[in-house]
C-alpha cells in the first residue's frame, strides 16, 4: 500500500467515524446532552463513559453530538469559501491587468490580517450563533482560496493546449470551462478538504476563547475550556473532545492531501 | 482579382523583458519580429528556417492572429485582420489551423482523444452530435490510427501518435490554412519520415497550405516549394526552394547549408560559420549578420540591407547578393549509389 | 588500426541493465558489447527508447537506484568497473573518464561564476594549487575550448552565456583532469545548427590534441557521420550493427540501419517521398520474441519472429544482427 492510499484510507475512516458517531448520537445515547442532571462531575464509569460536567451533563453523549455541529460547521463554511473565493480566483487568474491587479490587493489585505485575529473581532462585534460563526468563518477564509485558484489558472494557462484551444477558435468561457477548470478542480477539491479541517479547528479555538456557539450547544471548543477548571476531577472533560477534535480535523487534513 | 491567401506586410512585434529580479519597467526590448513581410498561397508550402531567438515561432503566432502585432497589416485573403478581435477572429479560425511542436504539451491531458478532435467542430457548430462522432473516426483513420483509440487519453499514445492526434484535430473542421510550428522536430528520426509523409499527402490530398516552420534545413527542403530564411527578427532570403539550395544569394543561407550534417560518411570541408549567435536583445548595427559574416564590408557595419529582388522571387537582403562568389550547388546526383541505397531501394519495394 | 596486443582503452562485455525483477522485470540494456580504443571516436546511434543513454550511465557507475547491471563487464584499461564500490568509482569518473549532456545549463549551477565551478573540478582533483594557480587553469581551459577573452568570461555567470558557449564550459570541465575517455551524451542536441559544427569541431581537435577517447551518443546520423570513426547503431536495448562509419554508411546491412539512413531528408537528393520505417519502437516492457526489429522491417520473414538473431560478421569488424543479411533478394 502505498502512502497515498494509507492516508486517504485513514483519512475516510477518521471522517465516517466521526460522522457515524454525529448521525447515531440518538442511539449510541440514552441521554439527552442537554439535561442537567444531579451527578455532578462524576469520573468516567460504565453509565458515563467520559463521566459528568459540572451541570451533570454526559460527556459522552455532549461529544457525540458536538460531531452533528462540527460536521454542519466544518462544510459549511467550505461551502462559502468555494462560493466566493473560486469565482473570484478564476477572475483574476484569467483576466489580465486592472481586474488582477484590483482582486489581488483585495487578497493580499486579507491575508496581512491574521485570519484568526479577524474572526474574533468580527465575532465579538456580531455575537455568537451558528449562522454567525459559519459566515466568520467563510469571511476569514475565502482569500486563501481565491489566491490558490487565481495561481492554478494563472500557471495552466501558460500550458501550450491553452494557446492550442485559442488557435482551435474556443471562446474563452469554453478554455475555462473546458480547458482549464478540469486541470485545476483537484486542487480546489484538496484545499476545499483542507478548508473544512481548518474551519473546524478554527470554530474550536473560537469556542475555547469563548466566541463560539453560546450555550447549551455541544460546542467541542467550549467544553474543553469548561473542563480545564476540573480538570482533576474528571480529565474527560477536556480531553474527549479535545481528541474529537482533533480526529476530524485530521481525517478532512488526510483526505485533503491525498487528492491530487 | 486574386488574393494571396496570407499576406503580412511590414509586420512588426516586440516583447518587454523584465531585467532579472528588478521588475517593472526598465526591462529591454525584444523585437522578435521586424518588419517582415511574406506571402503565402493557396495550396502551397512555404518554409520558414532559422536557428532559436530568430522570431519564427512568433511569425507562426501573428499570422494566426494568436499574438497581435505592433505595426504591420495581416490580411487574408485578400481581407485585412490585423485589428479584428478575438470575438471576430474566431469564425474565420475555421480555416486556419496550427499544429505544434511539442504534441504532448498541446493535447489537453484530462481530454480523450475523441473530445479533442471533435472540439473544432463544437467550437464552430458544425454537424451535430452523430454526425461529429463520424467525422472523428473518419479523421482517426485518414492521420492512421484507429477509432478505438477514440476513447483514450493522450498520455497513452508514442510521440508520434500523438502529432497524429494534432494533425488530426486541426484537419477537423477543413481549414485552408497550417502553420505547422517544428511540427517534427520533438519526433524521432523515424517517426520525422512517417509525419513528413503524411502531411505531404494531406496536402495533395485536400489542398492545404502549409506555413512550415523548422530548424531543419533537410525537412523543410523537402517539404517546401518556397523558403524564407529568418535570423534575428528579419528575413535575411526568400526565395523558391531549388532556387535557393542551388544558388544561395545570403551568406547566412550559405552558413546554414553548410552546417546540415549528411548522414553520407563524408566528413565536412570547411568550418561554415564563425562566432556565436548574437543575443536578440543586443542585434548588431547595419547588417545584423555582419559579426559572422565572411564578406561584411564597411557598407554591412553602417546599413542594415533591405531585402532585393533577384527574379523568379528571389529576394536576398545583403548588400553583396548580387556579387558572392558562386558555390558548388550540392552534387544532386552521385554516379553510383552505394550498396546501402540498394538496399534501402529493395526495402522500400518490399514495402509497397 | 591499434596493435591487437595492446588491450583496448574500453571493452564492454555482455552488459545488462535492469530494472524491476521478476515478471516485471525490463532490460534496458540487454547484452551490449562495445570496445573503444586509444584516441578513436566511437559513435553509438538510436532512438528514444534504444538504452544508448542507460548504456552511457551504466559506464560512468551512475545507474538509477531503481536498476542495477545484472551481468556483464566493463573494464577500463584492463579493470572491471561494473563492481566496483561507489567510493573508487568515484576517483575513476572525472579522472579518468568524463561526461557531458545535452543541456549544459542544467549541469551548471546558476549562483556561481563558471570561474568558481571549474575551479572546483581542478581542486577535486589537485588539493595543493593555490587559488591563483587555479584560477590561471581555468582561465588555460577556457583557452583550450576556444572561448575568446577567457580572461573576461571566467567571472560570468552561466545566464550570462549563450548555449554554445556553456556546452564549451561543460567541455572544459571535463577536461581539468585530462580524461583517457569522454563519454559525450548528445552534447550538440539542443544548440543550433551553426553552433553544433562548431562544437563537434571543438570535440574533434581537442581529442586530436589530448588523445582521449570518445563515446558519441545521439540519435542523429548526420552528427555521427561527422565525428565517429567507429559506430554502433542500437535499437531496443540491443547492438543491431556496428562497424566503422564506413561500413555503416557505404554498406549497412541491418534493416533498420538501412531504415534510418533512408529516413532521413537530404540536401543532395530530391525524393518525392522518403522512406519510412512503420510503427514506433517497442516499449522495454513489451518485447517482440524474436528478432526484436520484426515487426517493423521490411524484408522480415516467420523465423525473424521465432528467434533473436546474434550479430555476424560482414568483413572486418563490421558485425550486424540480422538473419536476412546480406539482403539480396524481397521478401514475400
Amino acid at each position: 500500500m502505498t502512502a497515498v492510499t494509507l492516508r486517504r484510507i485513514t483519512g475516510l475512516t477518521l471522517i465516517a467515524f466521526v460522522a457515524l458517531a454525529g448521525i447515531f448520537a440518538p442511539w449510541l445515547s440514552a441521554f439527552d446532552p442537554n439535561a442537567s442532571g444531579y451527578d455532578i462531575l462524576y469520573p468516567a464509569s460504565a453509565e458515563h463513559p467520559f463521566g459528568t460536567d459540572d451541570l451533570g451533563r454526559d460527556v459522552f453523549t455532549r461529544v457525540l453530538y458536538g460531531a452533528r455541529i462540527s460536521l454542519v460547521i466544518g462544510p459549511a463554511a467550505a461551502l462559502i469559501v468555494a462560493l466566493i473565493g473560486i469565482p473570484i480566483g478564476l477572475v483574476a487568474g484569467y483576466a489580465h491587468g486592472r481586474a488582477d491587479q484590483m482582486i489581488v490587493q483585495v487578497i493580499d489585505l486579507f491575508i496581512a490580517i491574521p485570519a484568526f485575529v479577524l474572526a474574533l473581532i468580527v465575532m465579538a462585534m456580531i455575537g455568537a450563533s451558528l449562522p454567525n460563526l459559519v459566515f466568520v468563518l467563510g469571511l476569514v477564509m475565502w482569500p486563501e482560496m481565491a489566491r490558490l485558484v487565481r495561481g492554478q489558472v494563472k500557471s495552466v494557462r501558460e500550458r501550450l493546449y491553452i494557446e492550442a484551444a485559442d488557435a482551435i477558435g474556443c471562446s474563452r468561457t469554453r478554455i475555462l470551462a473546458r480547458h482549464i477548470w478540469p486541470n485545476i478542480m483537484h486542487t480546489i477539491a484538496a484545499q476545499l478538504a483542507i478548508t473544512v479541517s481548518t474551519a473546524i479547528f478554527t470554530a474550536a479555538s473560537l469556542g475555547f476563547l469563548g466566541l463560539g456557539l453560546p450555550p447549551p450547544a455541544a460546542d467541542w471548543g467550549g467544553m474543553v475550556q469548561s473542563g480545564f477548571d476540573y480538570l482533576s476531577l474528571n480529565p474527560w472533560l477536556s480531553i474527549a473532545p479535545g481528541c474529537a477534535v482533533a480526529m476530524t480535523v485530521m481525517g478532512f487534513y488526510l483526505l485533503g492531501r491525498t487528492i491530487d | 482579382m486574386s488574393h494571396h491567401l496570407l499576406e503580412l506586410e511590414n509586420v512588426t512585434r516586440q516583447f518587454q523583458v523584465s531585467a532579472g529580479l528588478s521588475r517593472g519597467r526598465g526591462g529591454a526590448v525584444v523585437r522578435a519580429v521586424d518588419n517582415v513581410s511574406l506571402t503565402l498561397e493557396k495550396g502551397e508550402t512555404l518554409g520558414l528556417v532559422g536557428e532559436s531567438g530568430c522570431g519564427k515561432s512568433t511569425l507562426a503566432r501573428l499570422a494566426l492572429k494568436l499574438l497581435d502585432p505592433d505595426a504591420g497589416t495581416i490580411r487574408y485573403n485578400g481581407q485585412d485582420i490585423t485589428d479584428r478581435s478575438r470575438s471576430t477572429m474566431r469564425p474565420l479560425r475555421r480555416r486556419m489551423q496550427m499544429i505544434f511542436q511539442d504534441p504532448s504539451a498541446s493535447l489537453n491531458p484530462r481530454m480523450t482523444v475523441g473530445e479533442l478532435i471533435e472540439e473544432p467542430l463544437i467550437v464552430h457548430e458544425i454537424g451535430n452530435r452523430a454526425s461529429r462522432r463520424a467525422r472523428v473516426s473518419e479523421l482517426l483513420s485518414l492521420v492512421g490510427l484507429s477509432d478505438y483509440h477514440a476513447s483514450r487519453q493522450p498520455h497513452q499514445f508514442s510521440g508520434g501518435q500523438r502529432q497524429r492526434i494534432g494533425i488530426a484535430r486541426a484537419l477537423a473542421v477543413n481549414p485552408e490554412l497550417i502553420v505547422c510550428d517544428e511540427p517534427v522536430s520533438a519526433l524521432d528520426v523515424s517517426i520525422q519520415a512517417q509525419i513528413v509523409n503524411l502531411m505531404q499527402d494531406l496536402q495533395t490530398g485536400l489542398g492545404l497550405s502549409y506555413l512550415f516552420i523548422a530548424h531543419d534545413l533537410a525537412v523543410v527542403k523537402h517539404i517546401a516549394d518556397r523558403i524564407a530564411v529568418m535570423y534575428l527578427g528579419k528575413i535575411m532570403e526568400i526565395g523558391p526552394a531549388d532556387r535557393l539550395f542551388e544558388n544561395p544569394r545570403h551568406p547566412y543561407t550559405r552558413t546554414l547549408i553548410a552546417s546540415v550534417l549528411s548522414p553520407d560518411g563524408k566528413r565536412r570541408q570547411a568550418a561554415p560559420a564563425t562566432g556565436d549567435l548574437p543575443s536578440p536583445l543586443a542585434v548588431p548595427e547595419g547588417c545584423r549578420f555582419h559579426p559572422r559574416c565572411p564578406h561584411a564590408t564597411d557598407l554591412c557595419r553602417r546599413l542594415d540591407p533591405a531585402l532585393q529582388e533577384l527574379g523568379e522571387g528571389h529576394q536576398s537582403a545583403c548588400h553583396h547578393a548580387a556579387s558572392l562568389p558562386t558555390i558548388a550547388p550540392p552534387e544532386a546526383k552521385r554516379q553510383q549509389p552505394t550498396p546501402a541505397e540498394r538496399r534501402m531501394g529493395l526495402a522500400i519495394q518490399a514495402r509497397s | 588500426m591499434t596493435d591487437p596486443k595492446t588491450p583496448p582503452l574500453l571493452q564492454v562485455e555482455d552488459l545488462r541493465v535492469s530494472f524491476g525483477a521478476g515478471a516485471h522485470e525490463t532490460r534496458a540494456v540487454d547484452g551490449i558489447g562495445l570496445t573503444v580504443e586509444r584516441g578513436r571516436t566511437h559513435g553509438i546511434v538510436g532512438e528514444s527508447g534504444s538504452g544508448k543513454s542507460m548504456l552511457s550511465l551504466a559506464i560512468m557507475g551512475l545507474v538509477p537506484d531503481s536498476g542495477r547491471i545484472a551481468s556483464g563487464r566493463i573494464r577500463l584499461g584492463g579493470r572491471d568497473l561494473a563492481g566496483l564500490p561507489y567510493r573508487e568509482m568515484q576517483a575513476i569518473r572525472g579522472k579518468r573518464i568524463a561526461m557531458i549532456f545535452q543541456e549544459p545549463m542544467t549541469s551548471l549551477n546558476p549562483l556561481y561564476t563558471i570561474g568558481r565551478q571549474l575551479s572546483e573540478a581542478i581542486r577535486a582533483h589537485d588539493r595543493r594549487a593555490s587559488a591563483r594557480e587555479i584560477r590561471n587553469r581555468a582561465i588555460e581551459l577556457l583557452r583550450r575550448v576556444r572561448i575568446p577573452s577567457p580572461e573576461r568570461r571566467v567571472d560570468d555567470y552561466p545566464h550570462q552565456m549563450s548555449g554554445g558557449m556553456r556546452q564549451r564550459v561543460m567541455i572544459a570541465m571535463a577536461l581539468s583532469c585530462g580524461p583517457e575517455l569522454l563519454i559525450a551524451d548528445e552534447p550538440t542536441t539542443a544548440l543550433d545548427v551553426t553552433v553544433q559544427v562548431q562544437i563537434l569541431d571543438l570535440l574533434r581537435e581537442l581529442q586530436d590534441e589530448t588523445g582521449m577517447a570518445m563515446i558519441f551518443i545521439t540519435h542523429d546520423l548526420g552528427v555521427v557521420a561527422a565525428v565517429a570513426d567507429e559506430v554502433s547503431v542500437m535499437y531496443a536495448g540491443r547492438v543491431v550493427e556496428t562497424g566503422t562509419a564506413r561500413n555503416i554508411f557505404e554498406d549497412a546491412q541491418h534493416p533498420y540501419t538501412l531504415g534510418l539512413l533512408g529516413s532521413r531528408p537530404r540536401l543532395d537528393r530530391n525524393l518525392h517521398r522518403l522512406p519510412t520505417i512503420e510503427g514506433a519502437v517497442p516499449p522495454p516492457f513489451d518485447l517482440p520474441p524474436g528478432c526484436r526489429f520484426e515487426p517493423r522491417c521490411a524484408f522480415a520473414t516467420p523465423d525473424c519472429a521465432a528467434a533473436c538473431p546474434g550479430l555476424r560478421p560482414f568483413g572486418g569488424n563490421h558485425l550486424a544482427a540480422c538473419f536476412r543479411a546480406p539482403v539480396k533478394e524481397i521478401a514475400r
